[in-house]
């Protein structure tokens, strides 16, 4: 009896361990979350599962807005999951933890997995020439107009600074709000300071101060403070409505949506939402305007690979087999296709001959694109998520009116050494 | 028969061991990180009392412990009357149907969920699509205050819905007390010609002084770890208006991943939360000796009504 | 019909509640309008009923087995929580001991402890325990979190029980686990009817905890799910009132049902401590 016991249990043990491998997959959404890639990736998850049988997926979605939350406690405890999704800013945090694993040597192995070269750049390690994650999520950042609003007050989209500064007066004496999105999110005052930011100074002297670690580019120079005080001119002449602080992502949205707004700088994960929205057929796309005498390239755009997908390190041979695999299924060539139809970019090529069907808003993105001198990742991916933070507030604080392009400057350096250097 | 100490121990441990295991180890754990200069994983930096002196230089905890305490003071000042006159009004009313309607209604907000609250009380405040901004501009053509944007207004706007939600909890325990205050003092009082506004202040307020403390302590206790509210509905803001110390423990912790001024913080808010302890209740020592001067005299005044009485 | 000198309570009190039900009343209202409807009329009747706020927030984040697994975690807590609490305030209000009452000081004391700052550490250590994702993993350190105000209520409830009850038990040879079944308890049935209800609420609307340890949709709790729909990304008002709406209910239910038991366990739990 207790010999058929024993043959049994070992017969159960055995195949318990050739079942094969589970993979943690944390995602940032759960399915249904508000961008398409979910349901891309999803798909890209089963088919995964149905072709590899002895390799299951466990999914890990969690809450929209707390998922940073969720994943620096599983980084603090140093158990991040097999195969994660993270952001640019946490990314800065792990890499020097050595947590996540170096990809290079997969990449250069797979040369048909189709990679956009230079889409890693806010997940790679200067220090050690390491590419640390695939990017599965890009987006442009662009100014959605309402075209009917124009045409009603006699105004062109406008190119240049000054001709911004007259639609915003011209509007604001229509009653109408210039733009959607004020003070109210720190990141969204971020995308604006970082496109004069950019204007007026180019973007290699920020990516050298704060990637390259080049102590003589600070954040008090001249083309900086001009931009901050470009940006708290914007709001003294009422861009952001009467109440500067007030309209954040979703009432920003409902007023552009709802035609009380007429412009929205948004990043192109909206096209989804603006597409299905009321004033759709009026909406179009617009690069942000050129600043007189501006060093930078006043015709770039803003484009980045902001969430990347990850591999743990220190895993077993099986294991990390198995999560590179699924990897490189979920960055497909394939699932980039689906990503795109529904308005989402990746950092992976189509498949040949693909013909994607996009919906309008996306090929004006693209035209502007294509017009564009150059393009670089939105500024907020390069620095820790302290001085991140730091910054938007100072943003704030601009649009305010409470301090002046001087002070912010001078702060965000003061910050910028405690923060990045410890002094 | 009775192993005391064996019983003792045996009784307690359960819950003894959870509490510490799962509570008191956790929170050590945390308060000792407040010495250290921590990212998370990997090991930190011992950096002393650093972090304190880091926290106190930081003008957002100076203004999250400005913001402590005037909603500590005007949740007194508002909670603590309004609770008590509902209390009232409800015991002079009860035993009837009507009373226990309204006292479950009262205290309704106290078991939906904070976040629940604030999401519902964010629809009506919303600058833009909120109820009150409907009204104000079909009524008077202008959108208003802007509740929740307007940095000098967003402490007020958080007190008033944070008073909402729990004025119930406090009006309940103020309820049982006013019910064991003995009927005869009124009587009493009522003879001597005292109308019912000088009977409530002269005898229902001294003799509910114990809860009156009571709920000082628990509103005290309250705000110092009120997030929910902050979190929901204005993110500290507008330009950290309305920071609250727990609510920056959370954005230092877990947004910008500084672990050591996070716990340090922690500490920062334990300390507080001792002090205001102390506080009242030194406060609440020195009212005994009115309430046993105002007890005597209306003990006085029980007897001379008894005698009255036979007479 | 009401008496004269009671007409002013009884407009003071209907203003009071009128007050406390009307965002209620929104909230409902609210919870069938559409998304542009909302926009629009965010006071009114609305024009029409759009119950797909409430079939798509119910789907969208499966809502039922985060309802199912959230009342198995708050039952839980509830029972863990009376239990050792009740066990506990026995022993130490029962035999009097000078330990026995810095334990019961040091339990109530957790009670101006700000429970947040401990997550990071119950992260660790429940990964640690191999807890992680689990319900039990919620539940223990929900009733750690509870033990405080359940210690502080139910041992001063306890001390309010005359000697001479149990004085007669002892001298009838019960044990003392005896008298805490046959005595103690039968007479605490209202303050364990606060105590449940309070915990109950309190575990049910306990998000950070929840956070960190779940992970995945099978093991959601409510709030994690209505977090969902209340993200940074949706705009729709009508959608997120038609959530806050179905997580509130329940507990509403409850309360309605058990009222008397609560109010009165609170009231009176109140005074005694």
């Amino acid at each position: 009896m207790r010999k058929i016991i024993g043959i049994v249990l070992a017969c159960f043990f055995y195949a318990t361990s050739t079942f094969g491998v589970t993979l943690d997959f944390y995602h940032l959404w759960p399915k249904g979350g508000p961008t398409i890639s979910d349901d891309c990736l999803w798909d890209g998850v089963e088919t995964f599962e149905a072709e590899n049988s002895d390799i299951k997926i466990n999914w890990m979605p969690d809450p929209v807005d707390q998922w940073d939350v969720k994943i620096k406690a599983m980084y603090s405890a140093g158990k991040l999951p097999h195969v994660f999704a993270t952001q640019p800013a946490d990314f800065q945090s792990f890499k020097d933890a050595q947590l996540v694993r170096k990809l290079n040597d997969v990449i250069a192995d797979d040369p048909d997995w189709g990679i956009i070269p230079g889409s890693h750049k806010t997940i790679y390690n200067p220090d050690d020439g390491g590419i640390y994650g695939i990017a599965f999520s890009g987006y442009f950042e662009l100014i959605y107009y309402n075209q009917k609003l124009f045409d009603e007050n006699g105004l062109e989209y406008p190119k240049t600074w000054d001709e911004l500064l007259n639609v915003v007066d011209t509007f604001v004496d229509a009653g109408i709000i210039p733009f959607a999105t004020g003070g109210k999110d720190g990141w969204i005052v971020s995308i604006q300071s970082h496109y004069l930011m950019d204007r007026e100074v180019g973007f290699d002297y920020f990516y050298d101060s704060l990637m390259g670690g080049k102590r003589e580019n600070t954040w008090d120079n001249p083309g900086y403070i001009r931009a901050f005080d470009r940006l708290a001119k914007l709001a003294k002449h009422g861009a952001f409505g009467d109440n500067v602080l007030a309209n954040g992502y979703g009432d920003g949205a409902s007023l552009f949506y709802s035609g009380q707004a007429a412009m929205f700088l948004m990043g192109s994960w909206e096209i989804n939402s603006a597409k299905d929205s009321e004033n759709a057929e009026h909406i179009r796309m617009g690069n942000y305007v050129s600043i007189p005498g501006g060093q930078g390239d006043q015709t770039a755009v803003t484009r980045g690979y902001g969430k990347s997908f990850a591999i743990r390190a220190g895993l077993s041979d099986e294991e990390d087999k198995a999560a590179v695999k699924f990897l490189k299924h979920i960055t497909s060539k394939e699932v980039s296709l689906c990503q795109l139809e529904g308005g989402e970019l990746t950092g992976t090529i189509l498949p040949e001959g693909a013909t994607p069907d996009v919906p309008r808003l996306m090929i004006e993105h693209f035209d502007i694109f294509d017009n564009a001198k150059s393009s670089w990742a939105a500024y907020g991916e390069f620095t820790l998520p302290a001085m991140y933070g730091e910054w938007n507030k100072m943003g704030q604080q601009l649009m305010a009116g409470k301090i002046d392009g001087k002070e912010a400057a001078r702060y965000l350096e003061e910050q910028r050494l405690k923060i990045h250097f410890n002094e | 028969m009775w192993k005391t100490r064996r019983d003792f121990w045996l009784f307690i441990l359960p819950g003894l061991s959870i509490y510490a295991v799962f509570f008191l180890f956790p929170i050590a754990q945390a308060l000792w990180y407040s010495l250290y200069q921590w990212s998370g994983f990997g090991s930190g930096k011992f950096v002393g009392l650093d972090n304190f002196i880091t926290l106190l230089s930081d003008i957002i905890v100076i203004i999250s412990i400005k913001n402590t305490l005037i909603f500590i003071l005007l949740s007194f000042t508002f909670m603590l009357p309004l609770s008590f006159l509902l209390a009232n009004s409800i015991a002079k009313l009860s035993p009837s149907p009507s009373a226990s309607f309204y006292s479950v209604v009262i205290f309704l907000p106290c078991i939906v969920a904070s976040v629940a609250v604030s999401q519902m009380w964010e629809i009506i405040l919303n600058r833009n699509f909120g109820v009150i901004t409907y009204f104000m501009l079909n009524l008077f053509g202008t959108k208003g205050p802007n509740w929740l944007g307007d940095e000098n207004l967003v402490m007020y706007t958080i007190i008033f819905v944070n008073t909402w939600q729990w004025t119930g909890l406090s009006m309940l325990i103020f309820s049982a007390a006013i019910k064991n205050v003995p009927k005869e003092l009124y009587d009493a009082a009522e003879i001597d010609g005292a109308g019912s506004l000088q009977q409530m202040i002269w005898i229902t307020v001294p003799m509910v002084s114990k809860t009156i403390m009571i709920n000082m302590l628990l509103i005290t206790f309250g705000t110092l770890r009120a997030f929910d509210i902050i979190f929901i509905m204005t993110d500290g803001g507008p330009l950290d208006a309305s920071q609250m110390p727990s609510f920056y423990m959370y954005l230092i912790t877990f947004k910008y991943l500084q672990f050591g001024p996070g716990s340090a913080l922690a500490v920062l808010i334990l300390l507080l939360a001792i002090i205001s302890y102390v506080g009242i209740r030194v406060i609440f020592l020195i009212i005994p000796i009115i309430v046993s001067a105002n007890a005597r005299a209306n003990q006085a005044a029980i007897m001379k009504y008894k005698k009255r009485l036979s007479q | 019909m009401i008496k004269k000198r009671n007409r002013g309570h009884h407009l003071f009190l209907s203003i009071y509640c009128a007050v406390v039900l009307v965002p209620f009343i929104w909230l409902i209202l609210g919870s069938v309008k559409s998304k542009t409807e909302f926009i629009i009329n965010p006071a009114g009747l609305p024009k029409y009923i759009a119950i797909e706020n409430f079939t798509n927030a119910w789907n969208d984040v499966n809502l039922s087995q985060a309802m199912m697994n959230s009342t198995i975690v708050c039952l839980s807590g509830v029972f863990g929580v009376i239990l050792t609490a009740s066990l506990a305030s026995f022993a130490v209000v029962r035999i009097r001991s000078r330990v026995g009452s810095l334990i019961l000081a040091l339990m109530i004391a957790g009670l101006m402890i700000p429970v947040n700052a401990a997550v990071i550490p119950l992260f660790v250590l429940a990964s640690d325990l191999g807890l992680l994702n689990t319900r039990i993993g919620v539940i223990i350190p929900a009733i750690a979190f509870n033990l405080p105000f359940a210690m502080l209520l139910i041992s001063a409830w306890m001390q309010n029980i005359p000697d001479e009850l149990f004085d007669s038990g002892k001298v009838d040879g019960a044990s003392f686990i005896q008298l805490f079944i046959s005595l103690a308890v039968p007479l605490s049935i209202p303050i364990f009817g606060a105590i449940a209800i309070i915990t109950f609420v309190n575990i049910w609307n306990e998000f950070i905890l929840s956070l960190v340890i779940l992970s995945g949709p099978d093991m959601r709790t409510v709030p994690l799910a209505t977090s969902i729909f209340r993200g940074v990304y949706n705009t729709n008002r009508g959608y997120i009132s038609a959530g806050v709406l179905i997580t509130i209910i329940p507990v509403i239910i409850f309360y309605l049902l058990f009222h008397k038991s609560i109010l009165s366990g609170i009231s009176e739990g109140g005074i005694k401590g």
